[in-house]
């Protein structure tokens, strides 16, 4: 028992050697990171009013339109025919999207770890006509800092994770 | 004594991620530089999940893979230029040959550990390299410009150190777009690479930059600016998108 308690002990060290220092558990009451699931529901592509942009990432230009994502949120869609005066024009929802790319009239999207293929020949009817699930399976297991506990990721629902909030968690059994 | 083993075996399975600390998706502390998961050449679509290179056919407008191919770990960013592709990964950029239509290894940069988007123009590479990006620390702050004119010995020529936190990257012509974040807009005249010539700077938020028919439109932590640069690299202000604006 000792020798396998050894071994443990340095298996775990090795694995904490790229952090700051090994979490102690049961960590108690902490701050951590807490998944936030979508619904399947959610994962549904739909053209809606514009919304305020939170925190724009990809910009793309289409036509006389300038395509605008928003992290996690989806496309705003402005008319740029005037570019001294872009006119918003609705906003396309992909909930879980930081990436886009345009080919003819599709549109090429991820949302969460699906990729999607939309058709915006009338870009406020956009419709989706192909997706592949499960493409990336990597970081969204992860919250986005280094050395915080974590609620684990439910592995049923780890195709729905669209985020973390920090927040504050009972013995949380995770930790990066 | 179980309770031990148990705190043990937690700490060992939990803690083992945290090598990875690369930028993810999710990992939206403010607008970072774009992070390309694919890009599209012809009838193909590359696809770079963390650890893989994957090929679809979007000829018939549907996703069909038709190859994936092993990277290893780390992989952040994809870009094309030409027949090639360059992909940016924790520890290095590797460059594959679209010529075949399913990717072929060319080359390996080392040097460079690649979080943010490269750029090429003609015979040149340009790779930003910031103190912290992918959540580890690299050193420092530069932009590196390499050579491919033989595109299986990438070489680097020149290391701009003076760069502030790097972020995208845009070129126009001869004129580099460097995004510093929070230190503005810098533009770089690289018509001689080994002898870079500051031409103009901004003093704006700036994280992602494209440039497209005399237009630079710009990302930046608090909305998308536009300019006119059809009169040399003097920009010229169209208009702001503000973050927070309908």
């Amino acid at each position: 028992m000792r020798t396998l308690i050894f071994i443990l002990i340095i298996l775990a060290l090795n694995a904490c050697y790229y952090n700051e220092g090994p979490a102690e558990f049961p960590a108690g009451e902490v701050m951590g990171y807490q998944p936030i699931y979508a619904t399947e529901d959610d994962l549904e592509i739909a053209f809606v009013n514009d919304q305020p942009i939170e925190n724009p990432g990809k910009i793309y230009i289409y036509q006389q339109y300038l395509l605008i994502n928003d992290r996690l949120k989806g496309v705003h869609v402005f008319d740029n025919a005037d570019p001294k005066n872009p006119k918003s024009l609705g906003f396309i929802r992909i909930i879980g999207n930081v990436d886009i790319a345009i080919k003819g009239f599709i549109l090429y999207a991820d949302q969460i770890n699906d990729l999607v293929a939309i058709d915006i020949s009338d870009i406020k009817n956009p419709v989706e006509l192909d997706r592949k699930k499960s493409i990336y399976t990597y970081n969204e297991q992860l919250p986005p800092q280094d050395n915080n506990y974590f609620e684990c990721v439910d592995d049923a629902r780890a195709h729905l994770l669209r985020g973390w909030k920090l927040t504050q968690l009972y013995n949380p059994q995770c930790f990066r | 004594m179980r309770g031990i083993l148990y705190i043990i075996f937690l700490i060992t399975i939990c803690s083992c991620s945290g090598e990875e600390s690369s930028i993810g998706p999710l990992n939206s502390s403010g607008a970072g530089g774009s992070l390309a998961r694919f890009t599209i050449n012809g009838n193909l679509m590359y696809v770079v999940n963390n650890t893989q290179l994957k090929t679809f056919d979007i000829s018939q407008g549907n996703l069909s893979e038709i190859a994936s191919v092993d990277l290893g770990v780390g992989i952040e960013t994809i870009f094309p230029y030409g027949q090639y592709l360059f992909i940016g990964a924790n520890d290095a950029v590797y460059i594959y040959s679209m010529e075949e239509g399913i990717p072929t290894p060319i080359s390996t940069y080392t040097h460079a550990t690649a979080c943010d988007p490269i750029v090429v123009n003609g015979n040149y590479a340009y790779v930003s390299l910031r103190v912290n990006s992918c959540g580890q620390f690299t050193g420092e702050n530069v932009v590196e410009i390499i050579d491919i004119s033989d595109i299986s010995h990438p070489v680097l020529i020149k290391s701009l150190t003076d760069v502030q936190s790097p972020y995208g990257l845009g070129i126009n012509g001869n004129a580099l777009y460097v995004c510093q974040g929070t230190n503005g807009l810098k533009i770089i005249d690289v018509s001689d690479p080994k002898v870079p010539v500051d031409i103009n700077s901004l003093a704006v938020n700036a994280y992602d930059v494209i440039i497209t028919q005399n237009r630079v439109i710009l990302t930046g932590g608090d909305g998308i600016y536009q300019y006119d640069i059809s009169n040399s690299e003097a920009l010229q202000f169209l208009s702001k998108i503000a973050v927070g604006q309908k």
